[in-house]
C-alpha cells in the first residue's frame, strides 16, 4: 500500500508542543470575561472605600450637625447643595458620603464573616456527606432539609430580638443559618470527585481519609467552593441589610446601608436621595459580587454554565 | 414505468464553522422511483445524513442549502418556505432516525404521537385517527395494538420503538421515506427483522425508500441501487448488483475488502483496512478527495477535481482510472498502472 | 410510585418534627423564658408565678410533648400580648399571606417562563441577553429598596396604585411584584436551560420531521418536558416567599402572617413567634413534598418506577 504522509499517532505535533499551559489559558479566559473583570473592579473599589474610609471620609459619620440637615447631593438643582457635602446630609445633619464609606465597612465585614462561618459549617457537612455517602449522607441530607424548611429571615429576626442586637450576634446568626447552599454544592462536587479513579488509587496506596480529603478531594472542589462563597457573601450582605432595615440588625447610629434606608423611609417622598444612595450602593456591591461569582464559575468550569 | 418520486440534482450543503466554511455535501445528484430502495453508503462524516436532512428541510439554521433541482413527485422543494415544507413533511415524505430510544417524546403516549401527524395533515377525527394508528401498528408487526396506544415510550424496547417510528412515518402514506441508519442502534437479531419489515412495507405501500447506512451487509440485502459517498461527494453509484460485482472506485473496493468473507478470508491474516484519515472539508480540496488514501493515486489525481463519469448502464464512477478496474473483487487482482 | 410517596411522606413528617423541636427550643434561646416575659426589674415572686403559670417548671421533655400535642390539635397557646388564642390570630392572617404569595409566584411565572422560552429559542440574541441581564439585576436588588422605589414611582409620583393596606386587589399588585421579582431570575434561568436542552433532543427533531407546526413543537413537545423541574421549583419558591414576606408586608402594611410575625417579635410574644415559624415550616415541608410528587406525576418515566 502506498504510504500516506500523515503524522503518526503518539508523537506530539508541532501545534501541540507550542500550545499554552493550563495556567496561561486560565489567565486568558479571566481577562476575556468582562463580567468577571467588572465585578472584581467594583468589589475592589468598595473594598478600598471600606479600608480607606478613615482617610477618605471628609467628616465623622456620627457627627450630627442639626443646622446642616437634609442638604441635597451635589447634582440637585437646589441652592442648598454644596461641594462640602457631595452626597448631601441626612435628617440629623450627618454627611452622607462619610456614612456611605463607613457603611461599606459594615457590609463587607458582615458579608465576609458570615460567609466564612457558614462556609465552614456547610463545606464540612457537604464534603463529609459527599465523600462517605450512605448513612452519613442520609443524616446530612436530613439536616439540610430541616434547615431549608425554616424561614430564615423570621428565625434570624426572632433570635436577634431575643438575644439582643449586636454586630457579633448578627454575624453568628447569619453564619449559622445560611450554610445550606455550601452544603448542597460541596456535597454534589465531592460526589463527582469521589467516583474518579485517583481517589481509589490513593485509597489503594493506604492513604488515610483526612489525607485523601485534603490532598486529593480539596484541589478538585475548590473552584466550586470559591463560586458559592462569593454568592453567599452577597446573600449575607442582603440579609444583613434586610435585618437592619427592620431594626433588628446593626443599631443606630452605626452607618449600615440597610439602616440608612430604614431611617430615611419616612422622608423618602421629599428627599428621595436618602434612600437611593445607599440603595444603589447595596445594589452595585451585590451585583459586583454576583458577577464575580458567575464569572469565576464560567472561567473555571465553562461546562457548568446554564 | 415507475413514477419518479425524488429527484436531486447538484445538492450542496455548507456549514459555517469558526475556521471557515465546511462544505459537507458537494454536488450530490440521484433519483428514486416508487418501489425502489436506494442505499446511501459511506463512513461517518461523509455527508449522507446531511443529505437526507437537506431534502427534508431539517438542516440546522446556520447551514446553507443549494440545489439545481430538488423535486418530490415533480413538485419543486427549493422554492418552498417553512410553512409549505411543514405541510409536506410527515405527509408526502417522512424520515426515520437512528436512535429509537430518544426519538419519541417521553411525556406523551404512543397513540398520541402516532395520531398527531394524521390529525395535523389530514384533519381526521380522533376516532378515525385512532383506527388508522391501530391498523398501522398491526402492519409493522406490533401485537395487541389497541392496548399499545396507551403505553408510553419508556415502556417499550428499542426494537418496538423503532417499529413505532416506522408506523409513525407511514401514517399519512408518504411517497418517499428517508431512513437514516434505522437499525444501527439495535441488536443484530432485531436489525434483520426491521430490515425485513421495511422491505415488505415498501412493497405493500409502493413507496420510494432511501436507506442511509455505513453497513455494506445491509446494502447487499435490500438495495436496488447504491450511492457510495466519500468526503461530501458521490464516488460511485449504480445498481446494487453492478456495484457489488464490479466496484470501480478504489474506495468502494476498499470498503468491500474490509468485509471478512467466510471461505476466502484466511485465518491469522490481518483484515483489510483503508489507512489514513478523511480529509477536512473546510475550504476546498485540490483534486480527488480520496487521493491521499488511495493505493492507485497518481499525480493526475491530485491535479484537478474529478467528475463523475459513466461506466456503463447507469453505473457512474468518480475516478480517472476506473477503466483499469476490469475485474471483480474476488477474482485476480486488478490491473493497475503505477 | 406508592412506595416512593410513602417514603417521602415519612421523611417529611420527620423533618416537620425536627423543625417543631427547633421552634420549641427558640423559647429558651435567651436563657430563662420566665425572666424574658417578666421583663427587667421584676421581682423574684413574679418570675416564679410566671414560671408556674406557663408551666416552665416542668421537665423540658414534658413541656415539648405537651406543646406538640396541643399544636397538633390546633392549639398554639395564648398570645402573651393579644389576649387571644394564637391559633385564631394565625388562621385569620394566613390566607392573606397565601394570597400575596400566590400573586407573587404568578407574577414571577408569567414573566419568567415566556422570557426563558424566548431566550432559549433565540440563544445569544438581543432577547437572550436582555433576559440574562434582567436576571442578574433582579438578583442584586434588595427587596425592601425595590419595594420603596416602587412605592415612590407607582404609588406616589404616578399615583397608579395604593401604597398601604390590604382591602382590594390593587393593594396586592406592588407587593406581589416586590415579592416575586427576586425569584424570577431563578425560574427564568431554569426554563431557559431546560428548553435549550430539550430543543436539541431527538424527539423534537422527530416532531419537526412529522411536519408539526412550529408552535406545536415548541409548546406541546418542548415546553411540556422542559417545564417539569420548573413546576417543582415554583412550589419550593412559593414556600420560600411565604417565609420572606415579612419585609414586604411591613412596608406595605398588609395584614398577613409576616406582619403578625413582625409585631410579635417587637412585643416578644414568643408563643406567636413559635407558632408562625412552625406553621410556615410545615407548609414548606408540605410544598416540597407536593413538588416531588408533582415531578413524579408530570414525568411519565417516573410514574411506574
Amino acid at each position: 500500500m502506498v504510504e500516506t504522509a500523515l503524522p503518526r499517532p503518539g508523537l506530539p505535533t508541532a501545534a501541540e508542543i507550542l500550545a499554552p499551559s493550563p495556567g496561561v489559558l486560565l489567565r486568558r479566559r479571566i481577562f476575556r470575561h468582562w463580567g468577571l473583570l467588572a465585578g472584581a473592579l467594583i468589589l475592589g473599589a468598595v473594598l478600598a472605600m471600606a479600608l480607606l474610609a478613615p482617610m477618605l471620609a471628609p467628616f465623622d459619620p456620627y457627627d450630627q450637625q442639626l443646622d446642616r440637615k437634609l442638604i441635597p447631593p451635589i447634582w440637585h438643582a437646589s441652592t442648598k447643595a454644596t461641594w462640602t457635602h457631595v452626597l448631601g446630609t441626612d435628617q440629623l445633619g450627618r454627611d452622607y458620603l462619610s456614612r456611605l464609606l463607613y457603611g461599606a465597612q459594615i457590609s463587607l465585614l458582615i458579608g465576609v464573616s458570615a460567609m466564612l462561618i457558614s462556609g465552614m459549617i456547610g463545606t464540612t457537612l457537604g464534603v463529609l456527606a459527599g465523600y462517605f455517602g450512605g448513612r452519613v449522607d442520609m443524616v446530612v441530607s436530613f439536616i439540610i432539609s430541616t434547615r431549608l424548611s425554616l424561614p430564615v429571615v423570621l428565625v434570624a429576626l426572632a433570635v436577634v430580638a431575643i438575644i439582643g442586637t449586636s454586630l457579633n450576634v448578627v454575624i453568628w446568626v447569619l453564619g449559622l443559618l445560611i450554610w445550606d447552599r455550601f452544603a448542597v454544592v460541596m456535597r454534589s462536587a465531592t460526589q463527582q470527585v469521589r467516583t474518579r479513579e485517583f481517589i481509589t488509587a490513593a485509597q489503594a496506596l493506604g492513604a488515610s481519609t483526612p489525607r485523601i480529603l485534603f490532598t486529593e478531594v480539596a484541589p478538585n472542589v475548590i473552584n466550586h467552593l470559591i463560586v458559592v462563597a462569593t454568592l453567599e457573601m452577597a446573600h449575607a450582605i442582603l440579609l444583613e441589610a434586610s435585618l437592619s432595615f427592620l431594626g433588628l440588625g446593626v443599631q443606630p447610629p452605626t452607618p449600615s446601608w440597610g439602616l440608612m434606608i430604614s431611617e430615611a423611609k419616612g422622608l423618602m417622598f421629599f428627599d428621595p436621595w436618602l434612600i437611593s444612595i445607599p440603595g444603589v450602593a447595596l445594589f452595585l456591591l451585590v451585583l459586583a459580587i454576583n458577577m464575580l461569582g458567575d464569572g469565576l464559575r464560567d472561567v473555571t468550569a465553562p461546562e457548568n454554565r446554564s | 414505468m415507475s413514477e419518479r418520486v425524488l429527484t436531486v440534482e447538484d445538492l450542496r450543503v455548507t456549514l459555517p464553522v469558526p475556521t471557515g466554511n465546511l462544505r459537507a455535501v458537494q454536488g450530490v445528484s440521484f433519483h428514486v422511483d416508487r418501489g425502489e430502495t436506494l442505499c446511501i453508503v459511506g463512513e461517518s462524516g461523509c455527508g449522507k445524513s446531511l443529505t437526507a436532512l437537506a431534502i427534508m428541510g431539517l438542516l440546522p439554521t446556520r447551514a446553507e442549502r443549494q440545489a439545481a433541482r430538488l423535486d418530490l413527485q415533480g413538485h419543486d422543494l427549493t422554492s418552498l418556505g417553512e410553512r409549505a415544507m411543514s405541510d409536506i413533511r410527515g405527509n408526502r415524505m417522512a424520515m426515520i432516525f437512528q436512535e429509537p430510544m430518544t426519538s419519541l417524546n417521553p411525556a406523551y403516549s404512543i397513540g398520541d404521537q402516532l395520531q398527531e401527524a394524521l390529525r395535523r395533515h389530514k384533519r381526521l377525527s380522533h376516532q378515525d385517527a385512532r383506527t388508522r394508528a391501530i391498523e398501522l401498528l398491526d402492519r409493522v408487526g406490533i401485537t395487541a395494538a389497541a392496548s399499545r396506544l396507551k403505553q408510553y415510550p419508556h415502556q417499550l424496547s428499542g426494537g418496538l420503538r423503532q417499529r413505532v417510528m416506522i408506523a409513525m412515518a407511514l401514517m399519512c402514506q408518504p411517497a418517499l421515506i428517508l431512513a437514516d441508519e434505522p437499525t444501527t442502534a439495535l441488536d443484530v437479531t432485531i436489525q434483520a427483522q426491521i430490515l425485513h419489515l421495511l422491505a415488505r412495507l415498501q412493497r405493500e405501500f409502493a413507496m420510494g425508500l432511501v436507506l442511509i447506512t455505513h453497513d455494506l451487509g445491509i446494502v447487499a440485502r435490500i438495495a436496488t441501487r447504491v450511492v457510495v459517498m466519500y468526503a461530501g461527494q458521490i464516488v460511485e453509484t449504480g445498481s446494487a448488483s453492478a456495484v457489488f460485482s464490479l466496484p470501480r472506485h478504489p474506495y468502494t473496493r476498499g470498503l468491500l475488502a474490509c468485509i471478512p468473507v467466510p471461505g476466502r478470508t484466511r485465518r491469522g491474516e490481518p483484515l483489510g483496512t483503508i489507512p489514513g484519515l478523511v480529509p477536512s472539508l473546510v475550504g476546498s480540496i485540490a483534486g480527488c478527495h480520496f487521493a491521499r488514501r488511495c493505493p492507485y493515486a497518481i499525480d493526475a489525481c491530485r491535479a484537478a477535481p474529478v467528475p463523475l463519469e459513466p461506466a456503463g448502464d447507469g453505473h457512474q464512477v468518480r475516478c480517472i482510472r476506473h477503466r483499469e478496474f476490469t475485474t471483480g473483487m474476488f477474482s485476480a487482482p486488478p490491473v493497475a498502472v503505477a | 410510585m406508592l412506595a416512593f410517596a410513602v417514603k417521602r411522606l415519612g421523611l417529611a413528617v420527620l423533618v416537620a418534627l425536627t423543625v417543631s423541636l427547633i421552634t420549641f427550643s427558640m423559647i429558651y434561646v435567651s436563657g430563662d423564658p420566665a425572666i424574658a416575659i417578666a421583663g427587667e426589674g421584676a421581682r423574684i415572686q413574679d418570675i416564679e408565678a410566671i414560671r408556674q403559670f406557663y408551666g416552665f417548671d416542668r421537665p423540658i421533655v414534658v413541656q415539648f410533648f405537651d406543646w406538640l400535642a396541643a399544636a397538633l390539635h390546633g392549639d398554639f397557646g395564648r398570645s402573651y400580648t393579644l389576649r387571644k388564642p394564637v391559633a385564631d390570630v394565625i388562621f385569620e392572617r394566613l390566607p392573606i399571606t397565601m394570597i400575596l404569595g400566590a400573586c407573587a409566584i404568578a407574577f414571577a411565572l408569567l414573566l419568567a417562563i415566556p422570557l426563558g422560552v424566548w431566550a432559549a429559542v433565540k440563544p445569544n440574541s438581543l432577547v437572550d441577553r436582555f433576559a440574562l441581564t434582567l436576571a442578574v439585576v433582579g438578583q442584586a436588588m434588595p427587596n425592601f429598596w425595590f419595594a420603596l422605589t416602587l412605592i415612590l414611582w407607582l404609588g406616589v409620583t404616578w399615583r397608579l396604585l395604593p401604597i398601604t393596606g390590604s382591602s382590594s386587589w390593587q393593594n396586592f399588585v406592588m407587593p406581589a411584584i416586590a415579592l416575586g421579582y427576586y425569584v424570577t431570575p431563578a425560574i427564568m434561568r431554569l426554563t431557559r436551560a431546560g428548553m435549550l436542552e430539550v430543543l436539541s433532543a431527538d424527539y423534537i427533531r422527530t416532531a419537526r420531521a412529522k411536519g408539526l407546526r412550529p408552535r406545536t413543537v415548541l409548546f406541546k413537545h418542548a415546553l411540556r418536558n422542559a417545564i417539569i423541574p420548573v413546576v417543582s421549583l415554583a412550589a419550593v419558591l412559593f414556600g420560600f416567599m411565604l417565609g420572606g414576606s415579612i419585609v414586604i408586608e411591613t412596608i406595605f402594611q398588609i395584614n398577613g402572617l409576616g406582619y403578625l410575625a413582625w409585631e410579635s417579635i417587637q412585643r416578644k410574644d414568643l408563643p406567636t413567634i413559635q407558632a408562625i415559624v412552625l406553621v410556615l415550616s410545615v407548609i414548606y415541608v408540605a410544598l416540597t413534598l407536593a413538588a416531588d410528587l408533582l415531578n413524579a406525576f408530570l414525568d411519565p418515566r417516573l410514574r411506574v418506577a
